[in-house]
């Protein structure tokens, strides 16, 4: 087991949530404390959260679709580690209070759920009575989303986009998920290529790649040594992978063969 | 920006200063453009709650300082603790390997190795907190591990005794004689 402590904050979507929290912190007087970080499922925005969230000791929450008003406040509540008390108002003065007295960023996950005035509206007033960073962090279409409420709109510091996995994050991510295997070029931008920008997927071939180096007692792996082995891709078995069908249900991949002998007749 | 959220951003501007300082009086947090009254409002309401004390009186000129209890813990807890961000990582990742726990924990001020979080994870693991999503297979794949028994965001730490303290639940779990 290597004993330098691995770190992810070179990636470049790690710098970046790092960077604007940073900015937003610091920021001048009278300038909004509010912003939002927003990309695809899968480019690695929740585990930048946190990064982030350890790099600063924030507060952080991550949303569901399902919560309401209530719920949320409940939820950042026992993130803050204090009781709540019974309605919203009292609970909203809770959170902020806290907020100030502690001056750690509140960092909010899948806010795209926040999306109807009534949620937004209590981040705003959260914000208003405390002034402490908030980030939210959301899908692709959150800052489209949130130009509906001109008040929280307007409170926003910076909008940063989040950016795929590129061949110089996949090089950093094989150097932690991978360590101890040389990944050949040619391998990673393969798997640059079949990750379609996911830092996720990315990071679950270089492991991969480090297992089947290591499985053959090889400490560097290219393409040929990969050889025919499927790609984590994400995407949902197909019968050119058909042995991840027959571990999970044979049963399933008897019909499928079944059912492929009776078309090619 | 609205009376209530200037006089909140105000508080919180002076709030951070006043946390590096050993002693401060409402000279100290003037600012161009923030009259006196609001700024010896904001203190007499902090002396009120509690979260500042009257360390001395020059004349007419009352000196503060934090209370000496709030300030340690508050210095503390400023930068986090190798414990604090493997917990916090656990947490919100889900399903980690010691790697991932690592890898996610380090900041710019602290480190945390993979052995060290691997301890964690097993300590975490006996103690009833996470349990094992994928076996390790040795010399090629680490396990993975998912968390079962979220008590809260305060990191449940070893202790050398006997076992394991969770200031969240306040409850104390024992670890087996093997892994003392």
């Amino acid at each position: 087991m290597d004993d330098t402590p691995p770190t992810l904050a070179p990636l470049r979507n790690v710098a970046a949530l790092i960077g604007l929290v940073d900015r937003v912190i610091n920021r001048d007087l009278g300038l909004p404390g509010m912003a939002t970080f927003h990309g695809p499922s899968g480019w690695g925005k929740t585990s930048a959260v946190t990064i982030a969230a350890n790099e600063f000791q924030a507060y952080s929450v991550q949303m569901k679709s399902v919560w309401n008003q209530t719920f949320l406040c409940r939820q950042i509540l026992f993130e803050l580690g204090v009781k709540p008390k019974a309605t919203i108002p009292v609970m909203v003065e809770q959170i902020a209070a806290q907020l100030v007295e502690t001056d750690r960023p509140l960092i909010i996950d899948d806010a795209q759920y926040l999306a109807n005035k009534r949620m937004i509206d209590m981040i705003r007033d959260i914000y208003e009575s405390c002034q402490t960073t908030v980030i939210l962090v959301g899908e692709q279409d959150l800052p489209q989303t949130l130009t509906r409420w001109e008040n929280v709109h307007g409170r926003m510091y910076d909008w940063v986009e989040a950016v795929p996995c590129d061949v110089a994050d996949a090089r950093f991510l094989a150097g932690v998920y991978g360590h101890g295997v040389t990944i050949a070029d040619d391998l990673l931008e393969k798997i640059v290529v079949v990750a379609g920008g996911s830092a996720r997927h990315v990071a679950k071939n270089c492991s991969r790649a480090r297992e089947i180096a290591l499985g053959k007692g090889r400490d560097a792996i290219d393409l040929s040594l990969w050889g025919k082995q499927p790609f984590f891709t994400g995407d949902l078995p197909t019968s050119a992978n058909r042995a991840s069908v027959h571990r999970l249900d044979p049963a399933a991949a008897r019909r499928s063969d079944a059912a492929a002998r009776r078309k090619s007749a | 920006m609205t009376v209530r959220a200037e006089k909140a951003e105000i508080e919180r501007r002076a709030w951070k200063i006043i946390q590096s300082l050993e002693e401060f009086d409402w000279h100290t947090l003037s600012e161009p453009g923030i009259p006196e009254w609001r700024i010896k409002d904001i203190l007499r309401a902090w002396e009120r709650e509690g979260r500042i004390v009257i360390s001395r009186v020059d004349g007419r000129r009352k000196w503060f300082r934090l209370p000496a209890d709030v300030d340690a813990t508050r210095r503390a807890e400023v930068g986090g603790t190798p414990h604090g961000n493997m917990w916090r990582t656990i947490r919100r990742e889900k399903d980690v390997s010691a790697l991932d726990v690592a890898a996610h924990s380090t900041s710019s001020t602290v480190s945390v190795t993979e052995e060290e979080a691997q301890r964690y994870c097993t300590q975490l693991m006996k103690a009833g907190y996470l349990k094992v999503t994928v076996k390790a297979v040795v010399g090629q794949r680490a396990a993975r591990y998912r968390l079962t028994d979220d008590t809260g965001p305060e990191a449940p730490r070893p202790r050398r005794i006997t076992g394991i303290v969770d200031p969240n639940s306040r409850t104390f779990r024992p670890l087996d004689e093997a892994l003392r």
